[in-house]
């Protein structure tokens, strides 16, 4: 399987200052700051093959983000070299550029007044995308995603799941051989995630486009995903199969009730009971050696449960799993 | 001083100005520039009478007088009543005017208890200090009457400002995307920076009494110097009220098209 | 590295971002105008009344025409990308363009060009509507539109750089809009926006001879009025180029500086 980027010894540090309030300080700040380094990355090997799908996982300032930006040519790495699809993204950026997109889920690249098919078109003078191809392209997206209705009204009139569809569309216009995707489904209902996943599938699936997918919603990962990165403090703390994460890791869902009336549950044997309130219930339960469904069944059949939400535990509890095993 | 020392002091000096310190300079570099703008006029008459030029019928330090009022005038409407356009016009384009709608007092006095312009006092310090420097000039005592009137047109310029910016917020309502109708009735008032009487007869009637810019400058100036009849302070005082008046119809109107559209 | 659809490309976003604004376009197209009346009833009461034919070299004939080049200049010239880095900036959605194989200078000159061809579509037509009524016959004979048109395309460049200077100066104050509100308090003042500068004290205007602000609307009006005799036009084209040249430098040192700090610290 060829390479599509390949990472060794990547090393990122920033210098924090320390904050100076108050006039004299200020001024003072102007000579001599006092500072001390953060170490957001320490030194990270990773490859990612052509056409994979790989999810990038970790908590907050696990150093996720440095990766990210390092990979988009706009982070200069304090060591290390990087390799992707044959360029060292900082030194060369202008012609990596034409090679891979990105999807950050807080910044929009859609201009706002404008219906998101001006900023298409934009996008294909800025990449000098031939007439017919870009048609193409866009065609096919707009299809794929369910956009037709909607992709020449003004941004701002759309809904947050239109407008991140139309994000996807837009840094996918150019053919890139790697898409990265920063917090793509924050914000979006069910419904527009599936239509999402379904869509990251179809153009890997055609294109071979690798994707990385930097999210905190597992569902994500679950549906697109085979191989994840867990980074916690600047480290890579797993790099392997999701399966094989799950299998030795997750060994707890997560269950959270909410019930009709006020009611009082005895929280069953080997469960771990994390919090309760008159109306509510949140609770462990073990996955293996004994059916998940039949204890939600029995729970619905015995009490008045208003909602009940399964999930897995949170990013950290996992890492957390990783450091005791 | 060690080498390694001199390194790191070399190292943490650059160009970074701490949070604190640019968001105060920025913060004081605002309210220059605002109150530079402010001296736009004045010092445009002072060069023009420098150069031996004059408006008829007024010195240097009269024209300096009108054109004080004015800012003063200005930044006390500022300072009061004008993010009423503004802020209206910003939450409408966020959607979060609603909030506003389900308070139980109107929306409006809302908006005027809410939002004091703290930018509107660079503008009134400009203002006072022209007039007053223009008074100070003045070889001229005026009367108790002249004063009273001086304040009175003063308040009636205030409140003409606080209609107008009424009026362009009720517009807003009917066209969302235009902002620019806030800025209409904001350059409004290049026609108060000199003497009404500069634009012909027929543009002094308009100014009194159809658009009255006159009485944010020309007005209360000619008050003060004792220029300006009771009877003229009356006629002003009731076109101020009818202006505020047509603006809350105005508003009342928006109000509806607001509420009966959904938004 | 200019290639034509890229130019067209952005034309066209140019051109849709004024028609989604066009009614705040049609406003403007209605004051600028205005500002232009308010000038000439202005100078046309102080110059009756001083009974003087010509002031400071300016008859009211001459003045009208300075005002309304005055305009033109300026609506060609105006550019708002300062306000449009720091939002940028602010945001973290100058992020977008880093990404893209694109080099943000050449593509906001690009913009910026655009910009003035539609701003003196938009803006010159109302203006010369205005001045048909407003300004008296003239004596065509000494103006002076070819070197104007050079002066005009020099003071465009100029001011885009000094603009984008402005705009880079918020990688490192948090806001701009202090620093921003303050330049255009001095351009109004300098450029000769509000007066022609021969009515400034003579010292001051010795003074002006040395700041690029006259270079940006002053001189390009004066020399379209035929206030120049060739050697000085050539001078003062010079001057424009020279100062653009001092921009370009600030600029690009800046930029460098700016994008180091981008790359390094991240926004």
């Amino acid at each position: 399987m060829e390479t599509a980027i390949s990472v060794r010894g990547l090393r990122k540090n920033y210098k924090t200052y320390k904050r100076e309030d108050g006039f004299l300080a200020s001024v003072r700040s102007v000579i001599h700051r006092d500072f001390s380094t953060k170490e957001a990355l320490k030194g990270i090997n990773f490859d990612i093959a052509k056409g994979e799908i790989l999810g990038f996982i970790g908590p907050n300032g696990a150093g996720k983000s440095t990766a990210i930006k390092v990979l988009c040519g706009i982070l200069h790495p304090t060591a290390g070299e990087v390799n992707s699809l044959g360029h060292t993204p900082w030194e060369d950026r202008i012609n990596y550029a034409q090679k891979f997109g990105v999807v950050f889920g807080q910044k929009s690249q859609l201009d706002w007044d404008l219906p998101p098919n001006d900023t298409f078109h934009l996008i294909k003078a800025l990449y000098g995308i031939p007439e017919a191809a870009f048609k193409r392209r866009l065609n096919y997206m707009v299809k794929l995603l369910n956009v037709e209705a909607i992709y020449k009204t003004p941004t701002r009139n759309l809904s947050l799941g239109e407008r991140m569809k139309c994000e996807v569309i837009a840094a996918l216009l150019h053919n890139p051989k790697l898409v990265l995707l920063d917090e793509p489904t924050i914000g979006m209902d069910v419904v527009a995630k599936k239509k999402l996943h379904g869509f990251i599938k179809r153009i890997n699936e055609k294109y071979n486009t690798t994707f990385i997918i930097t999210t905190h919603d597992m569902g994500d990962i679950e549906k697109l995903c085979k191989r994840v990165i867990i980074i916690n403090n600047g480290d890579i703390v797993y790099d392997g199969l999701l399966e094989e994460l799950k299998k030795k890791h997750i060994n707890n869902k997560l269950i959270e009730v909410k019930f009709e009336d006020k009611t009082r549950i005895r929280v069953p044997k080997r469960c771990k009971l994390i919090s309760r309130t008159p109306y509510t219930l949140k609770f462990e339960v073990p996955v293996k050696g004994q059916s998940l469904d039949k204890f939600v069944v029995d729970i619905i059949k015995n009490y008045p449960v208003a909602d009940i939400v399964i999930s897995d535990p949170p990013i950290e509890e996992i890492i957390r799993d990783i450091y005791q095993a | 001083m060690t080498i390694s020392k001199w390194k790191l002091y070399k190292q943490s000096f650059n160009l970074e100005v701490s949070s604190w310190m640019a968001y105060r300079l920025n913060f004081a570099l605002f309210l220059i520039g605002l109150a530079i703008f402010n001296f736009f006029s004045p010092i445009v008459i002072y060069l023009i009478y420098s150069n031996n030029l004059s408006f008829p019928g007024w010195s240097l330090y009269e024209a300096l007088l009108l054109v004080g009022t004015m800012s003063t005038v200005i930044g006390i409407e500022h300072v009061l009543t004008s993010s009423i356009g503004w802020a209206s016009s910003e939450m409408i384009r966020q959607g979060t005017f609603d909030q506003m709608m389900i308070r139980p007092i109107s929306p409006l006095k809302l908006l005027v208890l809410r939002l004091p312009d703290v930018d509107g006092l660079a503008e009134f310090a400009a203002g006072i200090m022209i007039t007053l420097y223009a008074i100070y000039h003045l070889a001229f005592m005026p009367t108790f009457m002249n004063l009273l009137m001086y304040f009175i047109v003063i308040i009636a310029g205030v409140v003409l400002l606080t209609a107008f910016d009424i009026m362009s917020a009720s517009a807003n309502f009917f066209f969302v995307k235009a902002n620019a109708i806030w800025d209409f009735f904001i350059e409004l008032r290049m026609f108060a920076r000199y003497p009404i009487t500069i634009f012909g007869s027929l543009g002094y009637v308009f100014l009194t009494f159809i658009i009255p810019m006159g009485i944010l400058s020309y007005y209360p100036a000619q008050a003060f110097l004792g220029r300006l009849a009771w009877s003229s302070v009356a006629l002003l005082v009731l076109i101020t009220i009818l202006f505020f008046v047509i603006s809350l119809i105005m508003w009342e109107f928006a109000m509806r098209k607001y509420t009966s559209a959904g938004g | 590295m200019v290639n034509i659809k890229r130019f067209l490309g952005i034309g066209k976003f140019e051109f849709n971002r004024h028609h989604a604004y066009r009614f705040d376009s049609l406003i403007w197209m209605i004051l600028i105008p205005m500002f232009f009346l308010v000038e000439v009833f202005l100078w046309k009461s102080l110059f009756s009344a001083s009974g003087q034919e010509v002031v400071n070299g300016f008859t009211f004939q001459s003045m009208t025409l300075y005002y309304f080049m005055a305009h033109v200049t300026m609506a060609v010239t105006s550019s708002n990308l300062d306000r449009m880095i720091s939002y940028l900036v602010k945001t973290g959605k100058l992020i977008k363009f880093i990404i893209k194989p694109i080099n943000f200078f050449h593509f906001s000159f690009i913009r910026n060009t655009w910009r003035s061809l539609i701003r003196a579509v938009l803006y010159i037509p109302p203006l010369i509507i205005a001045g048909y009524f407003l300004i008296p016959s003239i004596d065509f004979s000494y103006l002076q539109p070819h070197y104007y048109l050079i002066s005009l395309i020099l003071a465009g460049i100029l001011k885009f750089n000094y603009i984008f200077m402005f705009g880079l100066f918020s990688f490192w104050l948090k806001a701009n809009d202090g620093i921003r509100i303050l330049r255009q308090g001095i351009a109004g003042f300098f450029t000769g926006m509000l007066i022609p500068l021969s009515f400034f004290p003579q010292p001051m205007q010795e003074i002006f001879k040395f700041l690029p602000f006259q270079y940006m609307l002053y001189v390009p009006v004066q020399i379209f009025l035929g206030n120049f005799n060739p050697n000085q036009i050539h001078q003062m084209l010079g001057f424009q180029v020279i100062w653009t040249i001092i921009f370009m430098f600030i600029t690009f040192a800046l930029w460098k500086k700016a994008f180091a700090k981008f790359k390094g610290v991240g926004v």
